[in-house]
């Protein structure tokens, strides 16, 4: 992780949960997809990627099997569970209303 | 990955660690492929992906011990689900440690398995050798007021087994005069139960109506015997066994009144005795009235019954029976000269088994002790690092209460295992027993017990909770020292601060380790000496020829006409011979009243031979009665003088070898004439015989002395006891079916029995010292795996406590193999020690172990060798895994443990 643009405590979290949103992925096309959504802005060290997709697992959020990937190559895909998709919507709505009072709070700084 | 192997955490299961380095692999290999497309080269891309990706040792290790929680869980989840639901708020916590400790026993499922294989083992073994010596010695026969039953003898010498069957006359007078309590009578008979699609033989009493009722015993069905009942003209009634009606009625309720055929004789089922009921021994499974106030004249004829009496309480036991000697001597003058005497219901084990039962016993709590110790060093062994685990919990906030449970819970899953898994094995060890022990060696075996043979209830809750208190000690002890500051004192005076093992307790764990290994040399040495002291009764010549002889035994059922009419049972027997004889594949046919191994009288008493000697006394003589052919049927040579031909008569007598030579020192028995004051004539020798030898017997002293005497073709008759036919085959034997149609051919009322060979018969006389080898050497393999386990658990225990000067010495330069060679070291010291302290033992036990085997072998080369290569195997064995481990020590991680 490069500190510079650590993400904040639980972020990482959502955004895994989000990029399951539209189907399995294997933890590279997460991270891929993770990269190009935020245009490179948020750099997620790949560890930390891992680690919060085996949590994830742990928490009952998604479930991982071993499947084939694009280029017939074995991968691990996670996909989401309805447990992942409940704690991604309260994460979200909670993360919005966060962002929105900082952004109040903010408002009028060059 | 081979700086992997070194970092793995050490509760991560191999496949989790391997599917995790996959998924690694497998990113790394995407982004480099990714960066190659980008214009990067090959080793550019692949340096960039993986500085990208971070520290990987750090993901594998968070990843594996994150995936290996997953794992554990999966199999608790659900039961955590419903038991929550059910339970409440308030059994959470506990339900919560309940589910840790289950976590931990997953995670790790070895030293779990082998805690609980050990302890199961340690608890079956001991509780059911505790039942098998309680019910052979200590408890009581199970009838009411046990004390005061006695089976009464009347013999006519002193100490002489003569006289156990007593005249009816006397029982009725007995009865009639009050003398006991209550008196009453059995007789064995041949009780052939036809119903089937075979006819099965089955073991069958003709019993006094009061005797069941005067033990005690309520039956499972139905009634027992009422007074008259069995009286010439009534109905004739049956009591089946529990056995009997589950294996042949298929336990038909309605199995009462119906009439079922026994010994040819239609019999109306009264009543069901229940399984436990064994009486008056264990192979009885059919029960017959017999009135002794008004018996049959054919029971007057044949032997007196068995007594069983139930002494008054009130009166001296020297009064009843003196009483008792003078109204027998009133009633029959049979009773002359002749003592009344008492002997317990179950004559027991006789002094040499009890004695190595007791030994046995006590080899089994020795074994006991040691496994539990064993199951609790081994779960010790992770004191270190479980210390750890409890002392970070303990910081991060974790009550001691609620570690103390979590250790409790766990460790007391094991003990509970291990009780369910060890009663089981008990049990299974039990019914193995009561099958597989030989049932022709009835004082040894568990058919000599009136007791049903269960396992006891007491012994696996005693062996249960003494396996528990030692594992949940062992487990509860390290949450303990990391939680309490006092335990953290005392643990300095029992450990350096070098955090290595105190000297006291290193050399009390070798010498127990010893002591466990030359315990198990002893036992193999045995069980060596046993086996090869079973071999040589196998290889034993048996002065006969038993291959290729068939017997069967044929009788007449009693109430047949023909029994009374002796023209035509003379026809009848001859007919018989005649016929079997001509049989295809039969080369000689002979008929006898007992057959080798077994005689089926036996004579007692002094007997007088030679002139000017004293009369000797003997204990058993077997009595054979045979026709003329027996000799060439069994191939016993005549060795002096010749066999009994068509003129003889019934005066004539062949005596064995041994007793020739006892009774006539100067070799002049043929033509003498032998006498004894047992017998009602005396014979006139006309030969001697080889001896016949038994298998049964382990010293050939024991041996028993043989008699023939000649029954005439005219003067054989077939009675209700019956007769053995037996028949030479020349080629193959005739078909049980076959001879069974050719005797039912001759007279289809004849009852014939099973058809045997006599070698299997023989065979069958090696049940107790094959059984003796068996139990040897399972003890003997037990005590070597109880060795092998405590070698692990000690050396486990040491390594994992030396595991950071390993790493030192590893950082130093030591090669993974010296490493090896420490631990290898001290495993072999501790086998030698072992060996050389086990062999002096088995020196000594052999020369105790020469009274009880047969030309016994002392310890010979092969012996040693088999001992010696199972010992190395043992200690390899124990040592492998501690080895690797100590081979295996990563200094950096070990450093950084510290």
């Amino acid at each position: 992780m490069r500190d510079e643009s650590s993400l904040l405590q639980g972020t990482l979290d959502i955004l895994v949960l989000r990029a399951l949103v539209d189907g399995p992925q294997h933890g590279y096309a997460v991270a891929r997809w993770i990269h190009e959504v935020t245009d490179g802005e948020l750099t997620v060290g790949d560890r930390a990627l891992y680690v919060a997709l085996h949590r994830a697992d742990e928490r009952g959020w998604v479930s991982a099997s071993w499947g084939k990937s694009e280029n017939n190559r074995r991968a691990r895909f996670y996909e989401l569970t309805a447990a992942g998709r409940h704690a991604l919507a309260t994460r979200s709505r909670r993360w919005k209303s966060y962002a929105t009072a900082m952004a109040k709070a903010l408002e009028g700084l060059t | 990955m081979k700086a992997f192997r070194g970092r793995r955490p050490g509760d991560v299961p191999r496949e989790i660690a391997r599917a995790v380095e996959n998924e690694i692999q497998e990113h790394l290999r995407r982004r480099t492929e990714d960066l190659v497309a980008e214009g990067l080269s090959e080793a550019e891309a692949r340096r960039r992906a993986i500085s990208e990706f971070g520290d990987l040792d750090a993901a594998r290790c968070e990843l594996g011990a994150i995936d290996a929680r997953i794992a554990a869980r999966g199999a608790w989840s659900h039961v955590g689900k419903s038991v929550r639901r059910a339970g409440g708020a308030r059994f959470t916590a506990l339900l919560d440690d309940a589910l840790l400790a289950g976590r931990r026993l997953h995670t790790r499922p070895g030293s779990a398995l082998l805690v609980t294989v050990m302890l199961a083992m340690a608890i079956g073994l001991t509780a059911a050798m505790f039942t098998i010596s309680d019910v052979l010695i200590f408890r009581p026969v199970p009838f009411h007021d046990p004390d005061e039953l006695v089976v009464v003898e009347m013999p006519a010498v002193e100490g002489s087994s003569a006289g156990v069957n007593l005249p009816l006359t006397v029982v009725e007078a007995w009865r009639d005069s009050g003398s006991f309590e209550a008196v009453g009578g059995a007789f064995p008979v041949a009780g052939i139960l036809e119903g089937g699609a075979e006819p099965v033989r089955r073991g069958a009493w003709i019993v006094t109506p009061g005797l069941v009722a005067m033990l005690g015993v309520r039956p499972l069905l139905g009634r027992t015997f009422v007074e008259g009942e069995g009286r010439a003209g009534s109905e004739e009634t049956v009591v089946l066994s529990e056995r009997v009606w589950r294996a042949e009625f298929s336990s038909d309720p309605s199995i009462l009144g119906r009439v079922v055929e026994i010994s040819g004789q239609p019999m109306r089922v009264v009543g069901v005795m229940p399984a436990e009921f064994r009486f008056p021994n264990a192979f009885t499974d059919l029960w017959v009235p017999l009135d002794a106030a008004a018996p049959r004249d054919r029971h007057r004829e044949l032997l007196g019954p068995l007594v069983y009496a139930r002494l008054p309480a009130t009166i001296p036991r020297d009064d009843v029976l003196e009483r008792a000697r003078l109204v027998a001597l009133d009633a029959d003058d049979w009773a002359d000269g002749r003592r009344v005497t008492t002997r317990p219901l179950v004559r027991g084990l006789d002094e040499y088994s009890t004695r190595a039962m007791v030994a046995v016993s006590a080899g089994v709590v020795l074994v006991f002790l040691v496994l539990c110790f064993n199951s609790a060093n081994l779960l010790l062994g992770r004191l270190a690092s479980r210390r750890r685990e409890f002392a970070t919990a303990s910081a991060l906030g974790a009550s001691r209460g609620r570690l103390l449970r979590q250790a409790l819970l766990e460790h007391a899953a094991l003990g509970i295992g291990a009780s369910v898994l060890g009663t089981g094995l008990g049990a299974g060890l039990l019914a193995w027993a009561q099958v597989s022990l030989p049932a022709t060696v009835e004082r040894f075996t568990l058919n000599a017990t009136l007791n049903a043979v269960d396992l006891d209830g007491r012994a696996v809750l005693a062996t249960s909770l003494t396996g528990l208190v030692a594992t949940v000690f062992a487990g509860v002890l390290p949450a303990w020292l990391a939680t309490s500051p006092q335990a953290a004192m005392w643990l300095r005076t029992l450990v350096d601060r070098t955090d290595t093992e105190s000297r006291s307790a290193r050399l009390f764990a070798r010498a127990l380790l010893v002591a466990q290994i030359a315990f198990a040399v002893t036992l193999l040495v045995g069980a060596g000496v046993l086996l090869r002291s079973f071999v040589n009764l196998m290889q034993r010549d048996l002065g006969l020829d038993a291959e290729n002889v068939i017997v069967v035994d044929v009788s007449l059922p009693d109430h047949v006409e023909t029994f009374q009419d002796r023209s035509g049972n003379v026809a009848l027997v001859r007919n018989l011979v005649e016929e079997l004889g001509n049989l295809a594949g039969v080369s000689a046919a002979a008929l006898s009243v007992g057959s080798p191994p077994w005689a089926k009288f036996w004579w007692s008493g002094e007997f007088f031979g030679q002139d000017g000697l004293d009369a000797i006394s003997f204990d058993r003589i077997s009595d054979y009665r045979v026709t003329q052919t027996f000799f060439d049927v069994y191939g016993i040579p005549i060795i002096e003088g010749r066999a009994f031909r068509a003129g003889d008569g019934d005066e004539s007598v062949i005596l064995g070898e041994r007793l020739a030579r006892i009774l006539w020192t100067d070799g002049t028995a043929v033509g003498s004439r032998l006498r004894s004051e047992s017998m009602t004539q005396s014979y006139q020798v006309i030969g001697v015989a080889r001896e016949i030898r038994t298998r049964e017997s382990t010293n050939p002293a024991d041996d028993s002395l043989e008699m023939y005497r000649f029954y005439k073709p005219d003067g054989f008759t077939l009675s209700v006891f019956g007769a053995t036919i037996s028949l030479r085959c020349s080629a193959g034997c005739p078909s049980a079916a076959a001879l069974r149609q050719r005797i039912h051919a001759v007279n289809p009322r004849l009852l014939v029995g099973d058809v045997e060979r006599v070698s299997a018969a023989y065979a069958e006389l090696l049940g107790q010292p094959r059984a003796a080898a068996t139990l040897a050497t399972s003890f003997a393999v037990i005590a070597l795996l109880t060795f092998a386990s405590g070698l692990f658990s000690a050396l486990h225990y040491a390594v994992g406590r030396r595991l950071p000067e390993l790493g030192i010495r590893a950082a130093l330069g030591a090669s993974a193999a010296t490493l090896g060679r420490t631990v290898l070291r001290e495993g072999l010291s501790v086998a030698l020690a072992g060996l050389a302290c086990g062999g002096l033992a088995a020196w000594w036990l052999s020369s105790w172990l020469a009274a009880i085997t047969y030309e016994a072998p002392s310890p010979d080369a092969i012996t040693w060798i088999a001992v010696i290569g199972m010992v190395s195997a043992a200690t390899l064995a124990g040592v492998w895994a501690p080895a690797r481990r100590a081979m295996r020590a990563d200094p950096l991680r070990l450093l950084r443990d510290q």
